[in-house]
């Protein structure tokens, strides 16, 4: 079966062409101080890989027992209809119903390392190589990533 | 009730989205990207169009102009809801035939009178 993880391979956009080589480390690792700051880079890739992997878990995790809590509600609503219990069940539907916005944030947040992620691979390969090095464009100079949001209010609605 | 296809390529997304419409009385059909959505739209006649913009093999704005060529779907509602929220790509959105551009995360009562209003015009 496909794992939610391989969904989001390649999923979006990748603002560089070494950005998605697949692994962070450099095949030609540099000498000296550089070494230091390309270390620095691998690792915060690795922590980055292990969080998308601990979001794709947790998310789909979430997302299982929201659809069996789901399925269970609407059981009791359907054997219960018409009786005071059918109508908390459909209260606790209108609190799942509210919990769907935050629920998104698997989404938005995954979007957001792999966007990050990417960025450091091309670092640390880019610190493997002198001439690289020298041609890295400063940060400012960074596309951003898919997802500009900061918070997980609702966002905005525009209709043509 | 309508019958809304629900294009997005996270599964947690698809969830939510059909979990709000289908509190609302609609059906929802699912499809994970644009190549997905133009199958099932084979199969199945539907009233409005939900779909994300960044998918793998066919993304949302694609998917639009390939059905705005449609005959059968020129006038079909198709609303984009996508993390994506810059003026420019909203503008590509419009030019490119799109109903309306829905930023995430959506508020699900917002979500379902933006498809009653869609429905209604």
């Amino acid at each position: 079966m496909k794992t939610m993880m391989s969904m989001y391979r390649n999923k979006r956009p990748q603002p560089h062409a070494t950005a998605n080589r697949g692994t962070t480390a450099s095949p030609n690792p540099p000498a000296g101080a550089g070494s230091l700051v390309h270390a620095q880079v691998v690792a915060a890739a690795s922590d980055l890989e292990r969080l998308l992997r601990l979001l794709d878990q947790a998310g789909g995790d979430l997302a299982r027992r929201f659809s069996d809590f789901d399925r269970l509600v609407g059981e009791i609503s359907r054997e219960a209809a018409g009786t005071p219990v059918a109508r908390q069940a459909e209260a606790l539907r209108e609190g799942l119903l509210g919990a769907t916005t935050a629920m998104q944030f698997q989404d938005m947040s995954m979007q957001l390392v792999e966007h990050a992620l990417s960025e450091l691979r091309t670092i640390a390969h880019r610190l493997g190589d002198d001439a690289g090095l020298r041609e890295m464009p400063v940060a400012s100079g960074v596309p951003s990533g898919p997802v500009s949001q900061s918070g997980m209010g609702a966002g905005s609605i525009d209709l043509f | 009730m309508a019958a809304i296809l629900a294009v997005d390529d996270s599964a947690s997304i698809r969830q939510m989205v059909s979990f709000t419409l289908r509190s609302a009385g609609h059906e929802v059909i699912e499809a994970v990207d644009g190549e997905d959505a133009v199958e099932k739209l084979r199969d199945n006649t539907v009233d409005v169009i939900l779909t994300d913009q960044n998918m793998p093999r066919m993304d949302g704005l694609a998917l639009v102009r390939l059905l705005r060529a449609r005959e059968d779907c020129r006038e079909l509602p198709i609303l984009i809801l996508t993390t994506e929220s810059s003026d420019a790509m909203k503008q590509m959105g419009r030019e490119a035939g799109a109903t309306g551009w829905l930023v995430k995360p959506f508020d699900p009562e917002r979500l379902i009178n933006v498809i009653d209003t869609v429905m209604s015009r």
